[in-house]
């Protein structure tokens, strides 16, 4: 028990600094690491992983905003459609091809990792283009949220393009903002699997702990990191995602 | 104070309630195992319930700043999450005095 806790609390140290630092949730790291090197089940691992989530997106939200980073406007107005497309998004999994979702999504996230990596010279919105990008990324978040639904995975590999690409906002105020929707999505997520008693509470706590400290240490580092080094990692990470994802489509045991 | 260095400054006051109250009922757990794991479950539930609280916060920020577009998003978003509460909470009340 005792062991278990301490690798908890250092599992969840590594994964939310590199999650704080690139604007996710950690989830898709967390769960695999649980399940497969420290045999968890599945559930548990998930309410463990989700318990994390809510600890390092409020955690790296202090520090963000501390800063001023967060753009509070975008975060709010575009995580209504990211939580209706989650409502919506897992009513219909279940009458959607999940491999056709899977290879979409996979496309969606190699476009924008070369979008990212692509040199951008005219990044700053015109007032008449404000209308417009905000209405795409209303639609791009609110596909977001029925990806997150459908696939059960988090929003934030998603809204960080979205928010950078095309809200146009830049890539650390992408990452800042993208953390403040996750601490609220997520939210509402957790609260069904704290009822069901999934995870141990002495566990919970381990992970909450580690995530704080992970989470503090990966936006420190990201606030003062270069945004090039940022858009690169966030770029590598896009296209980790989608090679698993088409991995798994083919029948690949990988990772998740 | 500009919008993101108080909810800095709230949000950081919560937390750092929570996790030393989490702290606390460690220590206690420690000396009564049963008394510890119900505290134990209360601290979990505050600190999940960080996220809406935060909300109602910067919900009142924006009706004091007169930011009506992005108050009735805040809004919205707070319905969605107290509705989820409200709908569960048969189990949760039961969950907790178990």
């Amino acid at each position: 028990m005792i062991v278990t806790t301490f690798l908890l609390f250092v599992v969840a140290v590594c994964v939310s600094v590199v999650a704080a630092a690139l604007g996710i949730g950690g989830g898709s790291l967390m769960v695999p690491f649980l399940v497969f090197l420290m045999g968890l089940d599945v559930k548990c691992a998930i309410a463990l992983s989700l318990f994390s989530i809510v600890s390092t997106s409020l955690s790296a939200t202090v520090v963000y905003s501390k800063k001023e980073l967060v753009n509070f406007k975008y975060g709010s107005l575009l995580e209504i459609f990211s939580v209706i497309g989650a409502i919506i998004g897992s009513n219909i999994a279940i009458v959607v091809d999940e491999r056709l979702l899977k290879i979409a999504f996979s496309v969606v996230l190699v476009y924008s990792a070369y979008r990212l990596l692509r040199k951008n010279r005219n990044r700053l919105l015109l007032r008449g283009d404000v209308k417009r990008s905000l209405t795409v990324g209303s639609l791009g978040s609110f596909a977001a949220g029925s990806l997150s639904g459908m696939l059960g995975i988090g929003g934030g590999v998603l809204k960080v393009p979205i928010l950078f690409l095309l809200l146009r906002l830049p890539i650390k105020v992408a990452i800042a903002t993208s953390e403040f929707m996750i601490s609220l999505t997520t939210s509402t997520a957790v609260l069904t699997y704290y009822i069901k008693e999934y995870a141990n509470p002495y566990f919970a706590v381990a992970t909450i702990f580690g995530s704080f400290i992970g989470a503090n240490i990966g936006s420190t580092v990201a606030i003062k990191t270069k945004p090039k080094i940022l858009k690169i990692m966030l770029a590598a990470l896009l296209i980790i995602f989608s090679s698993m994802m088409i991995l798994s489509c083919l029948g690949v045991k990988v990772w998740s | 104070m500009v919008l993101g260095k108080s909810y800095s400054k709230f949000v950081k006051t919560l937390m750092y309630g929570f996790l030393s109250i989490m702290l606390l009922t460690l220590a206690i757990s420690m000396l009564n195992i049963g008394a510890g794991a119900v505290m134990m479950k209360f601290c979990l539930l505050l600190f999940i319930l960080i996220p809406p609280i935060s909300v109602m916060y910067l919900a009142i920020k924006s009706l004091i700043r007169k930011d009506y577009t992005m108050l009735i998003c805040l809004v919205l978003i707070f319905v969605v999450v107290v509705s989820n509460i409200l709908t569960n909470i048969r189990l949760l009340l039961q969950y907790l005095l178990k």
